[in-house]
């Protein structure tokens, strides 16, 4: 079985992690450098510096899970991925995880440009978001109020005409 | 952000390296700039947690904040906004991206902030560029009826402050919508409550069109549930005419519509960006279809169509306009008249049927149910009613399974008898004795429900008022019980003021069909409505009255 090829990826922290390659291929940063690099220099860790050993076996297992999806939609989906906050139980059951991690593997995603695996993530955390009064989400996400309360209602008062009711 | 520009630096360093293949080890400069960046992350990690999502680049907050932007989490977007500058910021363009301004119906006392906002040029805010999608939602607001006036008399007397106000905010939302430079879609809207509105401010509605920037390609105009027969009776037909060139989007579900517009839909100069156009007569919510007042009369005319030929008409024009396929760019052409009738209290479902059925398959579908309990203190109906078939009639029925109840078909081969019917109206009038083709038999206790047709706005009744053909006022009048006083007016004309409680306080004046020989006039922004005789004539005898 000649099988999937692999390649390795090099942690921020020094772990390196083998992966099959289209595994790794979900990150469309992974796939461009693999098709821009010469064949025989693949066999050679690449580091991925933004990424600790933990986030990076999180996202390659969220990888694993995705790799037969199929390639991300085009702009014309995005806005209607946008508007939906539902996610699949799968996701949800992954992303069940300390804030810390979350924003982590959001960065991640960023990073090696897995848009499926952002949107995920800026999902959970807009749900975390959703229904919630601002003091509970400064709470929520620990943020400092900069604001008066005065200036706190007149936000509000200046802006309840654009909220849809 | 940073940390991120930081790393590709390095790994494209990594990949020019590895181009060049000069060395098969890390660069120690890598591993060190590696390290640098992750020092920052790792700084922003340790604070367990605190502020941690701040850390995130603005890109990714704007994300998160934009799953937001769905209707039913608008508010979430406003309380983001109150909780840092910082994403102060950020949601303020999302938010303003499509701005929904709800005008609350005739309560005068209700200050529209919003609509100050909106109209207040370079405010704190600068929303005027940011604002793609613009809707205007004419909002029954729970002010605006609680507590419900307790006469028909208070009623019509609040009318005018209120109206007073919606006109203004109308007036507002036109202002403001010119200087929207980024415009692509308006709605103008009822807030779908089931209420119906009492008085559709339909001359700021047509200013608002008028004002719409060139720049919007898609339109709606949903106002059925506001629209209710006045005398004003003002097309929208003109001020939509002239945007059609500019349109891809074209929806209404309106109640004045008249075949100017579809006059205006012939020119195919206008008409080449259209892709889309539903017109939509008639409406349904909770199971009960709301009937469409249409075309009645044409614009700038006073020649009153019966209101089925024009109907009918109508259908006929949309058809003949789609098959003539003098649209380049239609992907869709949606024209649906459902027609119901009210009667009392309840609602009689005689009718709920697309004109094209009626025209091509030369059939109508009757749902057959059971009517809703009448609400406590009104004049109510009978649980189950029942029709008579007219002759050369056939009479089938199937389970409808979108609703899942039985219907009754009326079938028949023979579109003259049917056309008719639909066109004289006899559905509207098979109530009562079994004087037309087709009967719905009441027990006659129930007649008083004829003067629910004067019920525009509770939902309930209001339909064309021709609906009671001059034959039949002496049988309508016989069915008044409430005193009805004729009263002298200062003039020395006889006036005649209605004040019978018909169970539900809200009423239209301009509703009642006035018997022959009866006039009615409203007095400046129809707060109250007079019934005169009619000049010339000498004086009616009308027993009950």
């Amino acid at each position: 079985m000649s099988a999937v090829p692999k390649i390795q990826l090099t942690s921020s922290d020094g772990a390196v992690i083998e992966v099959d390659r289209p595994v790794a291929e979900r990150s469309v940063l992974i796939k461009h450098l693999l098709e821009d690099l010469p064949e025989e220099s693949t066999t050679e860790a690449i580091p991925v510096p933004n990424v600790n050993e933990a986030v990076l076996r999180k996202v390659l297992e969220w990888c694993e899970q995705h790799k037969k999806d199929p390639p991300p939609s085009n702009d014309e989906d995005s806005e209607s991925r946008k508007k939906c906050t539902d996610i699949d139980e799968w996701d949800q059951k992954f992303m069940q995880v300390d804030q810390e991690m979350l924003f982590e593997i959001i960065l991640a995603a960023n990073y090696l440009d897995i848009k499926a695996l952002l949107d995920v993530g800026c999902k959970t955390v807009a749900n975390m978001i959703k229904g919630k009064t601002p003091e509970e989400i400064r709470k929520t996400f620990n943020i400092q109020n900069d604001f008066t309360p005065e200036e706190e209602d007149q936000i509000r008062r200046e802006n309840e005409w654009a909220e849809d009711r | 952000m940073r940390e991120t520009s930081t790393s590709q630096s390095s790994l494209s360093s990594w990949i020019s390296r590895k181009r060049q293949r000069t060395s098969r080890t890390p660069d120690p400069q890598l591993l060190s700039r590696t390290t640098s960046s992750m020092a920052a992350f790792a700084k922003a990690a340790t604070t367990t947690g605190s502020g941690r999502i701040n850390h995130l680049p603005t890109e990714l907050l704007l994300q998160i904040f934009n799953h937001l932007r769905s209707s039913s989490a608008r508010g979430s977007l406003l309380n983001c906004m109150c909780v840092s500058r910082q994403w102060n910021e950020l949601c303020l363009p999302i938010l303003h991206n499509h701005v929904v301004v709800a005008i609350p119906c005739q309560a005068p006392d209700r200050y529209h902030p919003q609509m100050e906002t909106l109209a207040a040029s370079g405010g704190r805010i600068d929303w005027s560029e940011r604002i793609a999608s613009f809707t205007v939602l004419l909002d029954p607001c729970s002010e605006a009826y609680a507590p419900p006036p307790p006469t028909f008399a208070e009623r019509v007397r609040r009318i005018p402050s209120g109206v007073k106000k919606d006109h203004e905010g109308f007036e507002q939302a036109a202002a403001a919508l010119t200087r929207m430079k980024n415009i692509t879609t308006l709605s103008i809207k009822t807030r779908s409550t089931g209420v119906q509105i009492p008085w559709c401010p339909q001359e700021g509605i047509f200013k608002t069109i008028s004002a719409t920037p060139s720049t919007v390609v898609n339109l709606e105009i949903d106002t059925l549930s506001a629209d209710t027969l006045s005398t004003r009776h003002i097309h929208l037909c003109n001020a939509l005419a002239p945007l059609l060139p500019q349109l891809k989007l074209l929806r209404l579900r309106i109640r004045f519509l008249c075949d100017d517009l579809f006059s205006a839909l012939e020119d195919e100069h206008a008409t080449s960006c259209l892709e889309k156009i539903s017109i939509r007569l008639g409406y349904k919510y909770n199971s009960i279809y709301y009937p469409l007042v249409a075309c009645t009369k044409r614009c700038g005319s006073d020649n009153n169509a019966p209101p089925y030929d024009a109907r009918i008409a109508l259908a006929r024009k949309s058809r003949e306009l789609y098959e003539g396929r003098k649209f380049p760019n239609i992907t869709a052409f949606t024209f649906v008249d459902r027609q119901d009738l009210f009667l009392g209290n309840t609602f009689l479902h005689s009718r709920a049927f697309k004109v094209y059925d009626v025209i091509e398959n030369q059939t109508l579908t009757i749902p057959w149910r059971a009517m809703p309990s009448p609400p406590a203190g009104t004049v109510g109906l009978p649980r189950y009613y029942a029709m008579r078939i007219p002759e050369g009639f056939l009479r089938g029925s199937r389970l409808d399974d979108e609703l899942a109840e039985d219907r009754t078909e009326i079938i028949t081969n023979d579109l003259e008898a049917l056309g008719s019917v639909v066109e004289r109206q006899e559905w509207y009038s098979a109530y009562g004795e079994a004087r037309l083709p087709l009967s719905v038999l009441y027990p006659r206790t129930y007649s008083r429900a004829l003067l629910r047709f004067s019920h525009p706005y509770s939902g309930l009744a209001g339909d064309e008022p021709n609906l009671i053909r001059p034959s039949q006022y002496r049988e309508w009048l016989d069915t008044i019980t409430e005193p009805i006083w004729l009263l002298e007016s200062a003039t020395g004309a006889k006036v005649l003021e209605s004040r019978v409680n018909y169970g539900f306080e809200d009423t239209e004046p301009g509703m009642i069909e006035m018997p022959e020989g009866l006039r009615y006039e409203y007095d400046e922004e129809g707060a109250t409505v007079h019934l005169m005789l009619q000049d010339g004539v000498p004086g009616i005898k009308i027993q009950g009255w």
